[in-house]
């Protein structure tokens, strides 16, 4: 049930061309992958309170700076991805397709449990090259995080807690700081369109 | 606790700072805390692994330089209107913070530590960079920001899968990430060679390997001239540590075959790729951030074809590329503050306008691999090792990109050297007294003299410790 709910939000976050539908997906994303981190803290000796304050900011104070912004700045609710609906849903498609081939692979073999993460990870990619509302590649390095964490949940549940706290911080900040890029990109690039970001080449 | 002081002395230098009214007295107090930071460091001599105290030092150099350059550049102005973050205070701080990052990476003594520390530089830099405000340096700043931090995210993915190797092999969780353990360990499962060679790929996009280097030109092009010194003389040289340290992990096994397959190709790419790219640049610091990718794959060459000839010429061309490259970028920035550009075209003459044009020129051949600098010594070492260990490919393409930039740095050198000046009119650079360009210029000047110092070490007394430092990379060796 956990795994259908992981692969239809990864699926949204790449398929959806609304920013605020995209952001809930990653919220429920992030709400799971941090439930679980919140278990698997006991094994890394975090404590609960801690472990579940790590699985908040990522799954709401990050999220809500995206939602804040977009509220300000209408524009920025379209993530305007770069192909049709169609041709997003066949990509989403394939990921899923090499996501089961990859854990099909002798040294994950026994990992079954890595099938979820491995989709999601693809869709997190898949989100950060379709989309050219700059929004959407936060969302898309959100849920990149979210895969990590869960990654870290499955693989080495005995992770040490500085850095599920850490990388929790990481997500967190990035996000600030990307916004604030973006607030800044406002007066140069109003449509905040990615494809805009060509001046530096060769 | 010393450790901890060590570490935490930058920032915390930049943070009292913050708190001077005086502006005259915060000046003298961002010198003094950056001096005491980039002293405390001696205290750690011979109680460090010798790699790490000597990365340790050269943080230490660098990050005092830089800080000293900064107070000369940034003595009166603020940076850009335009941008929230682009006050005096901030900067200070996050260089600060810079520095205590890349300080936690070089101490690091397990990748979990490792990886928090590279991560950490990301967030203290990404602001520095888009600094100026104007489109191409926010631009620059995004790049950097998304590319990185998607990278780091797959190197700790990396960490994660070796240390599930790890502990299926029987290491305890304590021990499942310190690379002494996993060199000790010898691991050959599925799961650590894709665990080490994500690693790879976090790592490399830090260091700006081909093709993973896409946010690498703009970045170090568009930050501050001592910012850009930081990132290509400290951040890149912390980045390829980390890869140092994961091929030691990976100890003398299978895994290890892959990971020198993996830095032997993505180190060549580097140096043809970049030594092409110099040759098309119009701008000065964008030609030296090409650079950077270009050495950065000398040392990953110098890496994968292994051997002790491999490694003494990888961890030598590491320290005199940090030197002479923060010295060039930071000969740049005089350049820059004196014509207003960085525009190769409009540079031409900084040779007779003054020290700037001096200090490039001598950073421009230590660049190009001319003695007596170390990177000299470094290139000699590489083509030496790629000889003895027959990797004709490899050496082939390494010297086509190093003779390419070669020839990109020796059109720098004539063109701002021996050319007429371009004076189109009106000077546009940033007016300063004469004891900010002095104090710059020193800084400059003792950058350079670093990359020297790393030519001469092994030729004196010193010779057995560089020897010493290349050998701690040894699999399963402490």
């Amino acid at each position: 049930m956990i795994d259908m709910m992981i692969l239809a939000c990864a699926a949204v976050v790449a398929i959806t061309d609304r920013t605020r539908i995209a952001v809930v997906a990653a919220v429920i994303i992030a709400g799971i992958t941090g439930g679980a981190a919140v278990t698997a803290g006991h094994g890394s000796g975090l404590s609960p309170i801690l472990s579940f304050a790590v699985a908040g900011m990522t799954a709401l104070i990050a999220p809500l700076g995206i939602l804040y912004f977009v509220r300000v700045h209408p524009v920025a609710g379209d993530l305007r991805p770069s192909v049709g609906v169609g041709m997003r849903v066949a990509i989403v498609a394939a990921d899923l397709f090499i996501a089961r081939g990859t854990i099909g692979l002798a040294s994950f073999r026994t990992e079954p449990e890595l099938l979820p993460d491995a989709f999601l990870l693809l869709c997190a990619l898949t989100a950060l090259m379709v989309h050219r509302n700059l929004l959407g590649q936060i969302v898309g390095l959100l849920v990149l995080g979210s895969a990590v964490e869960y990654a870290g949940d499955v693989l080495l549940p005995t992770l040490p807690g500085i850095v599920r706290t850490a990388f929790a911080f990481d997500a967190v900040i990035v996000t600030f700081i990307a916004l604030l890029l973006v607030h800044a990109f406002r007066t140069h690039y109003p449509l905040l369109d990615v494809s805009s970001l060509r001046r530096l080449r060769g | 606790m010393m450790r901890a002081l060590v570490i935490l002395a930058p920032v915390i230098g930049a943070s009292v700072a913050l708190v001077i009214p005086v502006r005259a007295v915060r000046r003298w107090v961002r010198i003094v805390a950056a001096s005491i930071a980039a002293v405390l460091p001696l205290e750690l001599l011979g109680r460090e692994d010798p790699l790490a105290w000597s990365m340790l030092a050269l943080v230490s150099f660098i990050g005092f330089l830089a800080t000293l350059f900064s107070v000369g550049r940034y003595g009166h102005e603020a940076g850009s209107a335009s941008v929230e973050w682009s006050r005096k205070a901030v900067y200070f701080w996050l260089l600060g913070a810079f520095w205590s990052a890349m300080a936690l990476a070089v101490l690091a003594t397990d990748f979990a530590t490792l990886w928090i520390a590279i991560s950490a530089t990301t967030l203290a830099t990404a602001l520095l960079v888009g600094f100026e405000g104007e489109a191409d340096s926010l631009e620059a700043a995004w790049k950097y920001l998304v590319l990185c931090s998607a990278g780091i995210a797959f190197g700790l993915l990396g960490i994660m899968l070796l240390g599930r190797a790890a502990i299926a092999a029987g290491l305890t969780p304590a021990a499942a990430l310190s690379w002494h353990a996993l060199a000790a360990a010898g691991l050959t499962s599925g799961q650590a060679r894709v665990g080490l060679a994500l690693m790879i790929v976090g790592f490399g996009t830090k260091a700006g390997l081909v093709p993973l280097h896409a946010w690498l030109p703009d970045a170090h092009s568009k930050a501050p001239a001592p910012v850009s010194g930081m990132l290509s003389g400290l951040l890149v040289s912390c980045a390829l540590y980390a890869l140092m340290r994961t091929m030691q992990a990976a100890g003398d096994v299978s895994s290890a075959h892959l990971l020198h397959g993996i830095s032997i190709w993505l180190g060549a790419a580097s140096i043809v790729m970049g030594g092409l790219f110099m040759i098309t640049q119009r701008d000065l610091k964008r030609l030296l951030a090409y650079s950077t990718i270009e050495h950065a794959g000398v040392v990953t060459l110098a890496l994968g074809i292994g051997g002790p000839i491999g490694r003494l010429a990888a961890v030598i061309h590491l320290f005199s590329h940090a030197c002479a490259k923060s010295g060039a970028f930071l000969a740049a920035g005089i350049l820059q503050a004196d014509r207003g550009t960085t525009e190769l075209a409009r540079l031409r003459g900084s040779w007779q306008s003054g020290l700037g044009g001096r200090l490039l020129f001598f950073g421009g051949i230590a660049l190009a691999g001319m003695p007596p600098f170390g990177p000299f010594v470094g290139e000699l070492l590489l083509l030496v090792a790629a000889v003895v260990r027959r990797t004709w490919i490899p050496l082939g393409a390494a010297s086509l990109g190093l003779f390419l930039a070669f020839l990109a740095l020796a059109r720098v050198i004539g063109e701002t050297s021996a050319g007429d000046r371009h004076d189109d009119g009106a000077r546009v650079g940033v007016p300063m007294r004469r004891y900010r360009r002095v104090v710059m210029a020193v800084a400059t000047s003792c950058a350079l003299a670093g990359a020297l110092a790393v030519a001469v070490v092994p030729w004196t007394s010193a010779r057995t410790y560089v020897v010493h430092l290349s050998d701690v990379l040894k699999g399963g060796t402490r």
